[in-house]
Order: structure tokens, then C-alpha cells, then sequence
């Protein structure tokens, strides 16, 4: 029966290539829709036990520094430190020339971010220069910075612009998107500004994974009454938050996920209908020949899964070929293409998906095949 | 009447000589199948006067079908040379084949290639399109054409609404209503009853004595072939007299 | 020399059976496509909405939005003064000194996102004609009043009429709804630059400054005074200009990423039309070889089946159309990234939308049915018969 599908499928070999190649775009995108949303939600990126507190009123209000000694008392609390996004522009507006720029306590960064990799010669020159800056490896070697090198920022959220000097180069293994950001001195700002004691997020490490909900709910309690009242989320949740901002994405990428699939199920059964109609004399013959419904069924079914089947393998490869190629040539430019990576489910989906819209196109098909009455099928002309 | 007849003949006249009308010579035709070539036609060699009527007869796969189409121009001969109503059209490329054929040749298949879509009438009118003509002209050529071959009450009529006899009719008509210089026929009364073939062989010995058109009909059918002035019989590819 | 018409629409109308799938498959592109379109076609009239040519917007130098900047309201006293702004009236100027808040609320669905709480002075509607209450009545100063935007009262449960929340250290009470044509302002709450002023801490401080003349040339002339002047620290724009750069920063990407997915999608179903095309040439070859035969020209016979081939574009088009109606007019809403706060819209189609998505369906049946009408046009004519 497989040697007769095959050999079916091969006979007109356009129409086959047409239904493979139309499947296999719509998987294709089906793949880099999973990719986006996946990259969005990039919960790789964020630690377990790190939890980020800040004003609840929006990200646009700072935190009291008198709230740093208060939050050290929490109990599991193991590390806290401080961070502000200082945003500037850098040489121009233009996409490859942003990157994260934060003002932080080079004392107690390593402590949250354990996972920062940097020498220790370079953490004390840092710590001993206030108009000093940090580096991820990413971003050096996208800009060609050395150590020594100085950079300008004119400010937009800050009404001050920066000079700063090149003093550390950090690696975050296995996670090289963390490594496209700068981190200065806090103290460096508060002077220019005049302004002193600017926290934008207290970031906490906790001690397990376990106690980060009662870290959660205490720090939130612990301000409940305090002028300035905050807000705390893990690591990760801080950073869906942003996805959500853009409104609901899930929705309209599944909305768009949807169409795919239906527009992928119209072009099967589209084929499938028409081959059906070219065999209904081939069918009477087999059937005259003594083949039973199922062998029929069976047929029919088997090559509408073959072309689903073969969609979806072309289309995730593909997709899989596409990401590699971006994420090599292009994260210089847009960071964001780094990050992207074939959700590990996706190839799952797209090949159930494959197989079932094969399953489904064949159907009625198959349905019509097997109930077809012999001499009926010998007497039509297609 | 006179607006389908020209040229040749005058009615009632039987004629046979005057001038060539088509002129075969050392034709061969082979085919590439994979890696095999089948030869189907080899050293074919021979001429039909205007107002003939030529039967070609021959077992199946003899060729006679490819002769015709090589006549026709719708297929072109390996070697040799074809000279239809004064013109060589083994040197023709397609655009030139193909207003050359509309204005020359009458093509009448065995399964009758009616247009499912279209009226009798709207079938008929199909060649006429390719012309300038007004509308009121078309309509009463193709009125005239149906009338020769008794269908004018059917014009509006779709083939799937007609017997074989009468959709091979139409096809008659629609083959005559140009005025051709060559009327061709393959195997016209293959798919037919004897009843209609008769009908559709008295229309063509009608439109060869009475109108004089010259014809080269294919048929296996010697019932057919008895109808022709004239039997070729081409076996293997090579042409007996 | 060419096949009547009639042969083209008949076979389409006989042989529908066996188009349907493909024209549905086509129409889902077109309504994504649509659908792309109408997102950004609404997100452009809220941003197209906002901004009068006649007024000027003053923000700090380096600022990209009113989120980012920030200066003492006694700038503002200056900017008001200037020559050039109009005057209301009772001779006051028309100039209001705004403050801008960004709070977290949560939208009707759940998810939460940055609101726009705008602290206006007086002058504010004056500023801004086109804002109109349409339900309760303005807010009094120093009462703890709002009023909110209509598209925003749609979607945020805390912020229907008569409802009290806090904003802050200060509860408000939401006393009327405005309308702003659709425009940003539509997504933000307004109340008096005090009152917000104080609830959030920023006495005597704005975000911006918004000044209204007399004509757009005025507009431009004041821009140039400020623009021109180095001591102030400040920078202006034309009013459109402002939200036009956030238009762009906030949309392109949809529109981008939306069109590249149509056209992807459009070429998987120009695959197959190309496969109903191919069967339908296939399915009428002994015709195609009769009416060549007959003496009509290759490209005639190509022709007609391309224009089968565009009807076919042309009907999954309407169906995509048809399918999209139920998209106008649903509002949503995303983040605007410049000034980093809520911005809800309503999609919008409009005719030349529609158009664009028949446009791209006929183009992907002309596409897809290319190469099977040319093959139907260069076969031998003796191969067509035989089959």
C-alpha cells in the first residue's frame, strides 16, 4: 500500500510539489510565529529567585534610597541591589545604536547577578572610577570598543549627558543577549543631576525559588503605608509585563496562527479533492480487483498525510535555516534577531499539524472512495 | 448558399484536376518515447487535386491520424515537405501556422471538440471571431452553416443537450463555416451509430459534389471509405495505392 | 482575436465546485492582510487625530516625548507670553502647562499597562477644540475630579463614570467622559495640573507646554522662535509633527511584519491556484487544442486563462472582504512606544484597504495561474488532442 502512495504521489509530481511547497510555507510561518512569541516570553533569560520591586505607580517613578536598608531586612533576602535605566541616545536614533544603558551600585551588582562573569582586576578598577562603565562582550566586539575607549550619551529621560570610560568586559554564558548592555555608576548621574539618591529598581536575590512569593508579598506589605507604595514580581513576570503592554499579542498571533492553519487545510483538501476526482475509475478497479474500504481509506488518507507530513518537515526546516541565518548575520544590528530560537514544541506542532490538517483534508475524500459503488466508478469519465 | 461556397468549384460541378491543392513529399515522422524513437510515418509521398475526396484507411497505429495532423499544421514532420494550398508549411513557424490554418483548413475530429460552454451556434461562430466581420455577417453565416447541416432548430442548444450525430453535425459546421481550402475529418463516424454515421457521411459526399470541397478523411470504417472518390491506405508508416 | 469572453465566465460558473477551495484559501490571505492594514490605518487616525496644525508643543531639549521631559511651570509662564499664541476671549492666553503621568491600570481583559493621566490648566479645551464632554460635565479644580477619555473608559473597568480611584496619594472621582475624535487624548484621563500635580509630587512642574496661534504659518514661526532661542533649553514642534514620529515608532512594525505575513501566506496559496489552474488546463485540453486548431493564437489562449485565473483572484478577494467587515471599528489597544503609555484604536477599513486586498488576491491568482496558462499556450496542439 506505502510502494502505491508513493508511486500515486510521484505521478504528477507538480501538483505534488505545489500542495508540499504551499504547506510548507504556511508551517514555515506557523514556526516563526511560535519563534516570536516564545522570544518574547524568554523565560530563560530570568533567574528563578531573583525578584524586581518597584513603584506602583508605573516604571516612570523612582524608589526612596531609604527603602534599600529596609528591603535588606526581608527575611531570605540574600542580595539587593539598584538599577536605573538611563535610555540616552547613542551616536543617533537608529536601531543598531540602542542598547540598555543602567546606572547601578557596582559594590552589590555581582551579588543579584552572580551569573556575570568578569575579572576581578576589572571589577575593582570599575568600582574605583566613578566615570566608568561595564560592558557586555556582545556589545564590545559589535562596536569595536577596547578597554580605555570613552563613550558619549546625550541625555533624553535625564537631562544630562554622560562621558563615560570602558573599564570591564562581562560574559554571560549561555545567555549572550544579556550581554548587550552597559552598566555605570549611579553616582555619576546623581552628580550631574544634582540629585542624589535615583533608584529606579531594587533588584533582591532570594535565597531559594521556594521563598520567592513570601518575598513577594512582605516587600509589598512592608510599604503598604509608606508614601511611596511599590510593587513585586519575579524576574520573569517583570519582563512580560512589557509583552503585555503591547496589548494582546497572544491573541492576535493566535488569531494569525489560526488562518495559517486554515488557509494550509483549504490547499490540502483542495489537492486531495482533485486527485480524488482523477482516480474514481482507479479506485473501481482496485476495488473489482478485491481491495476492501479500509485499503482504499487507507490510500486515500495515506497521501494526504504524506503531503501534510512533508509541508511540515520542509516548512520547520526552514524556519529552523532562516533563524540560524539571522541570528548569525543580523543580531549586530537588531539584537532582538539573536534571541531568536525554534521553541523546542514548535517542530512538534508543526508536524502534528501536518498530520492532522493531512488527516482531515483527506477525509471526505477518503469517505467518498471507500463508499463508491463499482460500476459507478468504471462508467464516470473525471 | 453562396456564401459558403468560393473558390474551387461551382455548384453541381464533379470536380477532379485543376489545381493541387495539396502536395506531400518524402514526409517522415518519428517520435521520442524516453529513449525509444518509433517511426510512424516513412517516405510519405503524395498530392490531392481541389474537389478530391480522399479516403485514408489503415490498421490502428498506422499513422493515418498523424498524417492529417501534419496537413493541418498541428504537428510538424520530422523531414520531408508539406505544400497545402500553395504554401510550405513545413517552414511555417506557429504564428504563422496559425492564421494560415484558420484561413485554410477544416478540422472535424472523432470526438467532435464542441466547446462544452457554448450554444451549437456560439460553437460555430468561434472561427468567425478570429476575422473582422460585423455582427449581423457572423450571424448569418452561422446561420447558413447550420442550415447545410439541418440543424438550424438547435442552434441555441449545448452539446451535452444533442445526440453524437448532431454534436458531430455542429462540428461540420463549424468546420465549413470559414469557407476552408481543406476540409480534414479523423475517423468522423468513430464514435457514431450507423444511423448518424450515415447521416454525417451523406453530408460530407454533400459537400464535396454539391459545393465542391476538397476532403481527406481518416476512417478504419470501409463502409466510410466507400463514400471517398479516392482510398489511400497507409500501413506501417508507408502509403499503398 | 480574442476568445469570448462568455468561454471564461461559463467554465468558471460550471466549474466552481472545484475552485471553491482555493478561493478560500486566498480569501484568509486577504483578510490577514486587511486585517494588518486596518491596525495601522487605525493606529495612524489616532495619531492623525492628535495634533492640530495650529498648536505647538514645547518639550525639554532631548526629550523624545512628553514621558521624558520635564521643566518648572515658570517656563511655561514665559512660553505663554511669547507673541504669536492666541488669546481667548477674556484675553487670557490660549496655553496650557501640562504634566504627564504614566499609571498602571488593568485592561478589561487583565493584562495591565501604563496609562496616560494628563494634569491640563484651564486653557486646555480652548487648546484643543475638538475635545467634547459627552457624558457628566468638565472637572472642577482642586475637587479631586477627572474626566476620562471615551475609548479608554471602554476597556478599563476603574474607570467608568462616578467611579473613584486612586491615582497616587489622592483619590479621584470620574465625573464625565470626553470624546477627542479618536485621537491619543481619547486613551488618557484629564484633570487639573494641580490636583495631579500634588498627588504625584510634581508641584509647579510640566511635561509640557501647548500653545495655541492664530494660523499654521504662526505655528511655524513660533517653532523657529523657540527652536532659535539657546538660553531656553527647550525644543518645539508643530503639533502633527509630534505625534507623527510616534505614529511611525508605535505602527511601522505592525505594518511591516503584517505585510511580510500576507505575502507569505499569498505565495502558499498562489501555490494553489497554480495546482487548480494546472488541473483545469489539464481538465480542457482536447478544448484548448480545438480552439488553437481552430486558428486562435497562443496568446489568446494564454490570455484567456490568466483572466480566468484574476476572476478567480477577484472572487476569493470579495470573500476576503467579506470576511473582514466584522473587523472595522473593533478597538483595541497597544502600548505607544515613544511615550511609553496606553494608546487604544478601533480598526479601520476603508475602501481603498478593500481594494488593496482584492488587488493582492487577483495578483495572487494572476501568480499562481502564470505558468499553467502559459504551458496551455505552448503544448503542441496535437499533444492537447490526444489527451
Amino acid at each position: 500500500m506505502t510502494k502505491l502512495t508513493l508511486r500515486n504521489l510521484l505521478r504528477n509530481k507538480r501538483r505534488t510539489f505545489l500542495t508540499v511547497g504551499s504547506v510548507s510555507i504556511a508551517i514555515f510561518l506557523l514556526c516563526l510565529l511560535l519563534t516570536m512569541l516564545a522570544s518574547m516570553q524568554n523565560t530563560e533569560a530570568s533567574v528563578e529567585n531573583r525578584v524586581v520591586v518597584r513603584s506602583k505607580i508605573s516604571l516612570t517613578f523612582d524608589l526612596p534610597e531609604s527603602y534599600w536598608e529596609r528591603v535588606k531586612t526581608l527575611p531570605h533576602v540574600v542580595a539587593v541591589t539598584a538599577l536605573n535605566w538611563y535610555q540616552g541616545v547613542y551616536i543617533d536614533d537608529r536601531p543598531e545604536h540602542f542598547f540598555p544603558r543602567f546606572t547601578s551600585d557596582p559594590e552589590t551588582i555581582f551579588d543579584v547577578f552572580p551569573e556575570y562573569q568578569i575579572s576581578d582586576a576589572e571589577k575593582t578598577t570599575w568600582r574605583a572610577e566613578r566615570d566608568s562603565f561595564i560592558a557586555g562582550q556582545a556589545l564590545v566586539d559589535k562596536f569595536g570598543w577596547k578597554i580605555g575607549d570613552r563613550i558619549q550619551v546625550k541625555g533624553d529621560i535625564y537631562p544630562v549627558n554622560i562621558n563615560i570610560v570602558l573599564r570591564g568586559i562581562f560574559h554571560v554564558p549561555g545567555n549572550p543577549s544579556q550581554e548587550r548592555q552597559i552598566y555605570f555608576h549611579r553616582r555619576y548621574l546623581e552628580e550631574a543631576m544634582d540629585n542624589p539618591g535615583i533608584v529606579g529598581t531594587y533588584w533582591l536575590l532570594v535565597d531559594s525559588p521556594a521563598n520567592v512569593p513570601a518575598v513577594i508579598t512582605a516587600a509589598e506589605a512592608m510599604f503598604a503605608n509608606s508614601e511611596m507604595q511599590v510593587r513585586a514580581e519575579t524576574e520573569q513576570a517583570f519582563q512580560l509585563s512589557f509583552l503585555e503592554m503591547l496589548g494582546n499579542v497572544r491573541l492576535l498571533f493566535g488569531a494569525i496562527g489560526t488562518a495559517v492553519i486554515i488557509s494550509i487545510f483549504f490547499i490540502t483538501a483542495n489537492t486531495m479533492a482533485m486527485i480524488a476526482r482523477e482516480r474514481t475509475t482507479e479506485v473501481a478497479v482496485l476495488k473489482t480487483l478485491g481491495f476492501r474500504a479500509h485499503h482504499v481509506i487507507g490510500m486515500v488518507l495515506g497521501e494526504s498525510v504524506a503531503v501534510g507530513l512533508a509541508g511540515a518537515a520542509l516548512g520547520s526546516l526552514l524556519a529552523f535555516g532562516l533563524l540560524r541565518m539571522t541570528a548569525t548575520k543580523m543580531a549586530d544590528s537588531y539584537p532582538f534577531f539573536g534571541t531568536l530560537k525554534l521553541p523546542p514544541g514548535a517542530v512538534a506542532l508543526a508536524i502534528s499539524t501536518g498530520i492532522v490538517v493531512g488527516l482531515l483534508s483527506g477525509a471526505l475524500p477518503a469517505m467518498t472512495a471507500a463508499r463508491l459503488r463499482i460500476a459507478e466508478g468504471i462508467r464516470r469519465v473525471a | 448558399m453562396s456564401t459558403i461556397t468560393s473558390g474551387a468549384a461551382q455548384p453541381g460541378a464533379k470536380s477532379e484536376g485543376g489545381e493541387t491543392v495539396v502536395s506531400v513529399r518524402d514526409v517522415r515522422r518519428v517520435y521520442r518515447r524516453d529513449n525509444f524513437d518509433i517511426e510512424v510515418l516513412n517516405g510519405i509521398h503524395f498530392d490531392v487535386q481541389a474537389g478530391d475526396f480522399v479516403a485514408l484507411m489503415g490498421p490502428s497505429g498506422s499513422g493515418k491520424s498523424t498524417l492529417l495532423n501534419l496537413l493541418a499544421g498541428i504537428d510538424r514532420p520530422t523531414a520531408g515537405r508539406i505544400l497545402v494550398a500553395g504554401n510550405d508549411i513545413t517552414s511555417f513557424n506557429e504564428s504563422q501556422l496559425a492564421p494560415w490554418r484558420h484561413r485554410h483548413i477544416g478540422f472535424i475530429f472523432q470526438f467532435y471538440n464542441l466547446i462544452p460552454v457554448l450554444t451549437a451556434r456560439e460553437n460555430v461562430e468561434l472561427p468567425l471571431k478570429l476575422v473582422k466581420l460585423s455582427k449581423e455577417e457572423r450571424r448569418r453565416k452561422v446561420e447558413t452553416a447550420l442550415a447545410v447541416v439541418g440543424l438550424q432548430d438547435r442552434m441555441d442548444h449545448f452539446p451535452r443537450q444533442l445526440s453524437g450525430g448532431q454534436e458531430q453535425r455542429v462540428a461540420i459546421a463549424r468546420a465549413v463555416v470559414t469557407d476552408p481550402t481543406l476540409l480534414l475529418a479523423d475517423e468522423p463516424t468513430g464514435d457514431l451509430d450507423a444511423k448518424s454515421a450515415q447521416e454525417v457521411l451523406d453530408l460530407l459526399a454533400q459537400l464535396n459534389a454539391e459545393f465542391g470541397k476538397t476532403i481527406v478523411m481518416v476512417t478504419h470504417d470501409p463502409r466510410a471509405a466507400e463514400r471517398a472518390r479516392r482510398i489511400l491506405r497507409l500501413d506501417k508508416g508507408r502509403l499503398e495505392e | 482575436m480574442r476568445i469570448p469572453l462568455k468561454y471564461n465566465v461559463r467554465n468558471l460558473i460550471e466549474r466552481r465546485g472545484t475552485m471553491l477551495l482555493t478561493i478560500a484559501s486566498i480569501a484568509f490571505v486577504v483578510l490577514v492582510y486587511i486585517g494588518v492594514l486596518s491596525l495601522s490605518a487605525g493606529l495612524d487616525r489616532a495619531f492623525g487625530e492628535s495634533g492640530d496644525p495650529r498648536n505647538v508643543i514645547v518639550l525639554r531639549d532631548g526629550a523624545h516625548s512628553e514621558t521624558e521631559s520635564g521643566f518648572p511651570m515658570e517656563r511655561h509662564r514665559e512660553m505663554a507670553a511669547l507673541p504669536g499664541v492666541e488669546h481667548d476671549a477674556q484675553g487670557n492666553p490660549l496655553a496650557s502647562g501640562e504634566v504627564l503621568i504614566l499609571q498602571i491600570l488593568t485592561r478589561e481583559n487583565g493584562s495591565e499597562t501604563n496609562v496616560a493621566l494628563r494634569g491640563v490648566e484651564e486653557a486646555a479645551f480652548g487648546v484643543r477644540p475638538k475635545v467634547r464632554i459627552v457624558e457628566g460635565r468638565r472637572f472642577e479644580p482642586g475637587k479631586g475630579e477627572v474626566i476620562v477619555g471615551d475609548l479608554l473608559a471602554k476597556r478599563f473597568p476603574e474607570l467608568q463614570m462616578g467611579r473613584e480611584i486612586l491615582f497616587g496619594r489622592i483619590h479621584f472621582r470620574v465625573v464625565g467622559l470626553f470624546d477627542a475624535g479618536g485621537g491619543s487624548f481619547s486613551s488618557e484621563v484629564w484633570g487639573a495640573v494641580q490636583d495631579l500635580g500634588n498627588a504625584f509630587q510634581r508641584q509647579n512642574y510640566c511635561s509640557s507646554s501647548l500653545l495655541r496661534t492664530a494660523s499654521e504659518q504662526d505655528a511655524k514661526a513660533l517653532v523657529a522662535r523657540i527652536e532659535g532661542d539657546q538660553r531656553l533649553n527647550l525644543q518645539a514642534q508643530v503639533e502633527p509633527e509630534y505625534y507623527k514620529s510616534q505614529a511611525q515608532a508605535t505602527g511601522t512594525q505592525f505594518v511591516v511584519l503584517g505585510t511580510m505575513l500576507a505575502i507569505m501566506m499569498a505565495f502558499g496559496a498562489c501555490f494553489a491556484a497554480a495546482n487548480t489552474m494546472y488541473a483545469q488546463v489539464a481538465a480542457r485540453s482536447a478544448e484548448i487544442g480545438t480552439l488553437r486548431a481552430l486558428g486562435y493564437p497562443r496568446r489568446s489562449v494564454l490570455g484567456a486563462f490568466l483572466l480566468e485565473a484574476a476572476f478567480l483572484g477577484a472572487l476569493a478577494g470579495l470573500l476576503g472582504v467579506l470576511l473582514s467587515l466584522p473587523l472595522n471599528g473593533i478597538t483595541t489597544g497597544t502600548t505607544n512606544f515613544v511615550t511609553f503609555s496606553e494608546i487604544t484604536f478601533g480598526l479601520r477599513t476603508s475602501p481603498q484597504i478593500l481594494l488593496q486586498g482584492v488587488l493582492l488576491a487577483i495578483a495572487t491568482g494572476i501568480l499562481g495561474g502564470l505558468v499553467p496558462a502559459w504551458s496551455a499556450a505552448r503544448r503542441p496542439i496535437a499533444t492537447l488532442l490526444r489527451e
